[in-house]
């Protein structure tokens, strides 16, 4: 029985004999080697279950020796249980080996703040905890869906061999395929035993039997993998899939966290060099200290190699700023672009920012400088003000440089540029126009403080070459619808252009009509260009409107003899210079028109003077031709008096002869049609030029004698009574009526009228006194025989000085002087006539 | 005791009992000693090991 207790491969012969010797020298001795003994025997039932059991053999000593007992106690059960709490164990053992492995991994991580390092990290731990030598983390971006290897396994590589391997791996993770790109890309894990067998499976190494891969997941956002390999098939079980899903997890939200603060302290680091940057452009004041100052600092924010700035000028952009960093080469020239084409063109037309990596391969990119220069990647903002761009700010790079990834930064940086280079440009803008109104004052200062016309007229030619720099420059006035050059300067023979008139034309009419100077870049290429006078040199040209009380009064020409030597900016400043030339302009004709007018009415009063110092006819009407006459110049003067249908020649300057025969002095009204015109109507008669006008036989005689060229004809009007005529011409060529000066002749035409009129009455009036004082003469004598005759009749004598009295009152109504000393009126004259 | 109650706490054993007497002859083989080893009384009583 004992033998066969005996595991199977101890129940030999030899072990049965030997048990057998044992047994029958117990029972003689009652002593045996495992007697008293707990044996444990694994023991397999004749039903074939494997049991356990212990038991002992004991001795019994009877009087004849001793017998053996032993007993068997069933310990299956018990051992059973023994085994599977040493499983557990194990289990347990195992877990609390993850869980530590884990809890360093997790200690570690929370220090780390680069994603690169944390991933480094996971695989030296998955390398030292569970012995996975082969292993790589690859992250993957859903927005540009690619891939980033991020950390991968030594392998005990030397250092050139582990960045091929880097190398090769990362190009793996390009390729459409592959278990980790599978895995990351549908967030489930995948274990391997046989690489081989499956289909999504690409194969790096050929050594590599089976893989382990599990997702990096956040928030349920898968954003990677990490997977493990092994030379051996069937190397991974669940615990291990469990347990790198475990370290995955401990190590996705590691990575995002290092990922977060990276992207926290690169938003930092952005808000500061956008601080910066924004500190360094309000310091400046000049634009090109601002675009240079704006540049540097993009450089420095951004360390691209190359920044520069353009500014939008029509449709150029024209660069006032480069700054390179780092970079050896330089742009061998840097055009000025157009809208619309290349990078900075087109961030201009589409007014949003470009972005281009690799830009050799950007058929925008269509200037080649960038390419030329070896950049590899560029981004260009637009500057804009308001909702218009008015420049770029563009950076390049000689590596890849995806600046799309920073396009909020990148166009903040560009933001922040815009507004100090708006800021500059204001100030700059603000300070021109302070030089400018600086100009203008010192130019407007030289015309306004005058008054004299010709002062008026220079001082505008030397203000306008302090405004703007020109060969020659004119004055014109519209005047009769003409121009009228006043001034000019700067003509090769000013002379024969000094006081010429010209008829209006298209671009005169075009800037009346307008009121705004009119450019031409080059006068040489208008056909329509009327060129006045010996002046083929003029090529930039402009005409600037003089306005007045919102009227064009005239215009200044500003000519240079280079071409597009003036542009709308220049024109707008010299117009700013013109409207002030135009009000001293105005003024000094009105001050001109106010002093001639105030010399008529001087002269009128003088005239006046003299007219009302002589009743003599023939004196008053020389008198008045004379003055008439001298009044503005003219060369001959008359005045013809009107008696009915016919003429009398009263006057003219020149006199005529002493003896010139009265009866030629008369004329036939109807042989002189405009004189009858003059009277008829009232109203001036005005012959312009007598060599165009259409003369009686009578008109043309005078004409001829006396050599005259205009002929203004006046009605000589007492009140509503015709005198005569005032006949006024000039004789050194024909010249114009003013409306002031004819309205001036008519005034003294007028008091000429009613001169004659008084002259006449008081000729009539002294004749009638004439004839009073003859008949008081004769009364008198008749009263002083009466008296004589009557003396004492004082009654009578009262009657007669009542009378007398009442005569000489209509002397002196009369006009006349009465006589002085008058007897009759001597007090007590008649009482001593009476007396004696 | 009497022998009568010590074979009924051998036979009532939960151990399996067994002995021999001073020759070498089975003379107790109890019940649990049958169900643990698989062989019966029968079988083992009156052999000589």
């Amino acid at each position: 029985m004992q033998f066969t207790l005996l595991p199977e491969a101890e129940q030999t012969p030899a072990r049965r004999t030997q048990l057998k010797t044992d047994l029958t020298e117990f029972l003689r001795t009652g002593k045996l080697p495992d007697a008293n003994q707990l044996i444990s025997r694994e023991y397999i039932h004749p039903n074939g279950t494997r049991l356990y059991v212990e038991g002992m053999i004991f001795p019994i000593r009877t009087e004849s020796g001793y017998m053996l007992a032993n007993f068997v106690r069933d310990i299956s059960e018990y051992q059973h249980t023994q085994m599977a709490l040493r499983k557990n164990e194990q289990v347990l053992q195992e877990y609390a080996k993850q869980l530590e492995a884990l809890f360093s991994a997790s200690l570690t991580f929370a220090h780390l703040s680069e994603p690169r390092i944390v991933a480094e990290n996971v695989l030296a731990l998955l390398e030292s905890q569970m012995g996975y030598r082969r292993g790589a983390i690859v992250l993957y971006d859903i927005e540009t869906g690619k891939f980033q290897l991020l950390a991968h396994a030594r392998m005990g590589l030397a250092e050139q061999e582990f960045l091929d391997e880097i190398v090769k791996v990362q190009r793996f993770f390009e390729m459409e395929s592959g278990i980790t790109r599978w895995v990351a890309l549908n967030g489930e894990a995948v274990r391997l035993g046989d690489v081989n067998a499956d289909p999504r499976y690409l194969c790096a190494d050929p050594a590599i039997q089976s893989e382990l891969a599990v997702p990096l997941q956040v928030g349920g956002e898968t954003i990677g993998a990490i997977n493990v390999e092994s030379e051996t098939p069937d190397a991974f079980d669940e615990n291990d899939e469990r347990l790198l899903m475990i370290l995955a997890n401990q190590a996705a939200v590691a990575i995002q966290n290092a990922r977060l603060f990276l992207d926290t302290r690169r938003r930092a680091d952005e808000l500061a060099a956008i601080n910066v940057l924004r500190q360094r452009v309000s310091q400046t004041i000049s634009l090109e200290e601002c675009a240079a100052v704006a540049t540097q600092g993009i450089l420095d924010a951004t360390r691209a190699n190359v920044g520069f700035i353009m500014l939008l000028e029509g449709d150029d952009l024209v660069p006032i700023s480069v700054r390179y960093r780092d970079f050896e080469r330089t742009f061998d020239d840097l055009p000025t672009h157009k809208i619309g084409q290349c990078l900075c063109g087109l961030a201009v037309s589409e007014k949003r920012a470009i972005y281009s990596c690799p830009i050799d391969m950007d058929e925008r990119c269509t200037w080649n400088e960038c390419k030329q220069l070896g950049l590899r990647s560029a981004a260009v903002v637009p500057l804009i003000r308001g909702d218009q761009v008015f420049g770029i700010v563009g950076l390049g790079s000689e590596s890849e440089h995806h600046y799309e990834r920073h396009e909020e930064f990148i166009e903040t940086l560009g933001s922040v540029i815009a507004n100090g280079m708006n800021n500059a440009l204001l100030f700059a803008q603000e300070q021109q126009r302070l030089r400018e109104a600086e100009v203008l004052r010192q130019a407007a200062s030289s015309i306004t403080a005058r008054l004299d016309m010709k002062e008026v007229l220079e001082g505008i030619l030397d203000g306008l070459a302090v405004v703007i720099a020109y060969d020659s420059a004119a004055l014109f006035l519209r005047r009769e619808g003409y121009l009228h050059l006043l001034a000019g300067r700067g003509f090769p023979d000013s002379t024969k252009l000094l006081g010429a008139k010209f008829p209006e034309d298209e671009f005169t009419n075009q800037v009346c009509k307008t009121h705004r100077p009119l450019v031409l870049e080059d006068a040489l290429a208008v056909d329509d260009f009327k060129r006045w006078g010996d002046v083929d040199y003029i090529r930039g040209w402009m005409l600037l409107p003089l306005i007045a009380r919102k009227k064009v009064i005239g215009f200044m020409s500003v000519e240079s003899q280079i071409p597009e030597a003036y542009e709308e900016t220049d024109a707008e400043f010299a117009t700013a210079f013109a409207n002030q030339a135009a009000i001293a302009v105005d003024n000094a004709q009105l001050f001109e028109a106010t002093k001639k007018r105030q010399d008529d009415l001087s002269i009128l009063f003088d005239v006046s003077q003299l007219l009302a110092s002589t009743m003599q006819m023939e004196s008053v009407l020389q008198l008045i031709a004379k003055y008439a006459t001298q009044l503005r110049g003219l060369g001959s003067g008359a005045i013809y008096l009107i008696d009915e249908e016919s003429l009398f020649l009263g006057a003219t300057t020149p006199p005529l002869p002493e003896n010139f025969p009265a009866e030629l002095r008369r004329a036939n009204l109807a042989e002189h049609p405009h004189i009858a015109k003059a009277l008829s109507s009232r109203k001036p008669v005005i012959i312009a030029d007598v060599s165009e006008t259409s003369l009686s036989t009578a008109e043309c005689e005078v004409v001829e004698l006396r050599s005259l060229c205009s002929i203004i004809y006046i009605p000589l009007l007492a009140g509503a009574r015709l005198v005569g005529a005032l006949i006024l011409a000039s004789t050194n060529g024909v010249r114009e009526f003013l409306p002031d000066e004819i309205e001036m002749y008519q005034s003294l035409a007028n008091q000429a009228a009613l001169t004659i009129e008084n002259v006449r009455l008081y000729e009539a009036s002294r004749h009638h006194a004439s004839e009073l004082e003859k008949r008081v003469a004769e009364r008198t004598k008749e009263l002083q025989t009466l008296v004589n005759l009557m003396a004492g009749r004082e009654v009578r004598m009262a009657e007669l000085k009542k009378t007398i009295k009442k005569l000489r009152k209509q002397l002196v109504d009369a006009g006349m002087e009465p006589i002085a000393n008058d007897p009759l009126l001597e007090p007590g004259y008649f009482d001593k006539k009476i007396r004696d | 005791m009497n022998a009568g109650l010590y074979q009924s706490v051998i036979e009532q054993s939960q151990d399996g009992i067994a002995i021999c007497d001073e020759n070498g002859v089975m003379v107790v083989w109890n019940r649990a000693m049958e169900q643990i080893t698989g062989v019966p009384a029968a079988d083992m009583l009156g052999l000589k090991v």
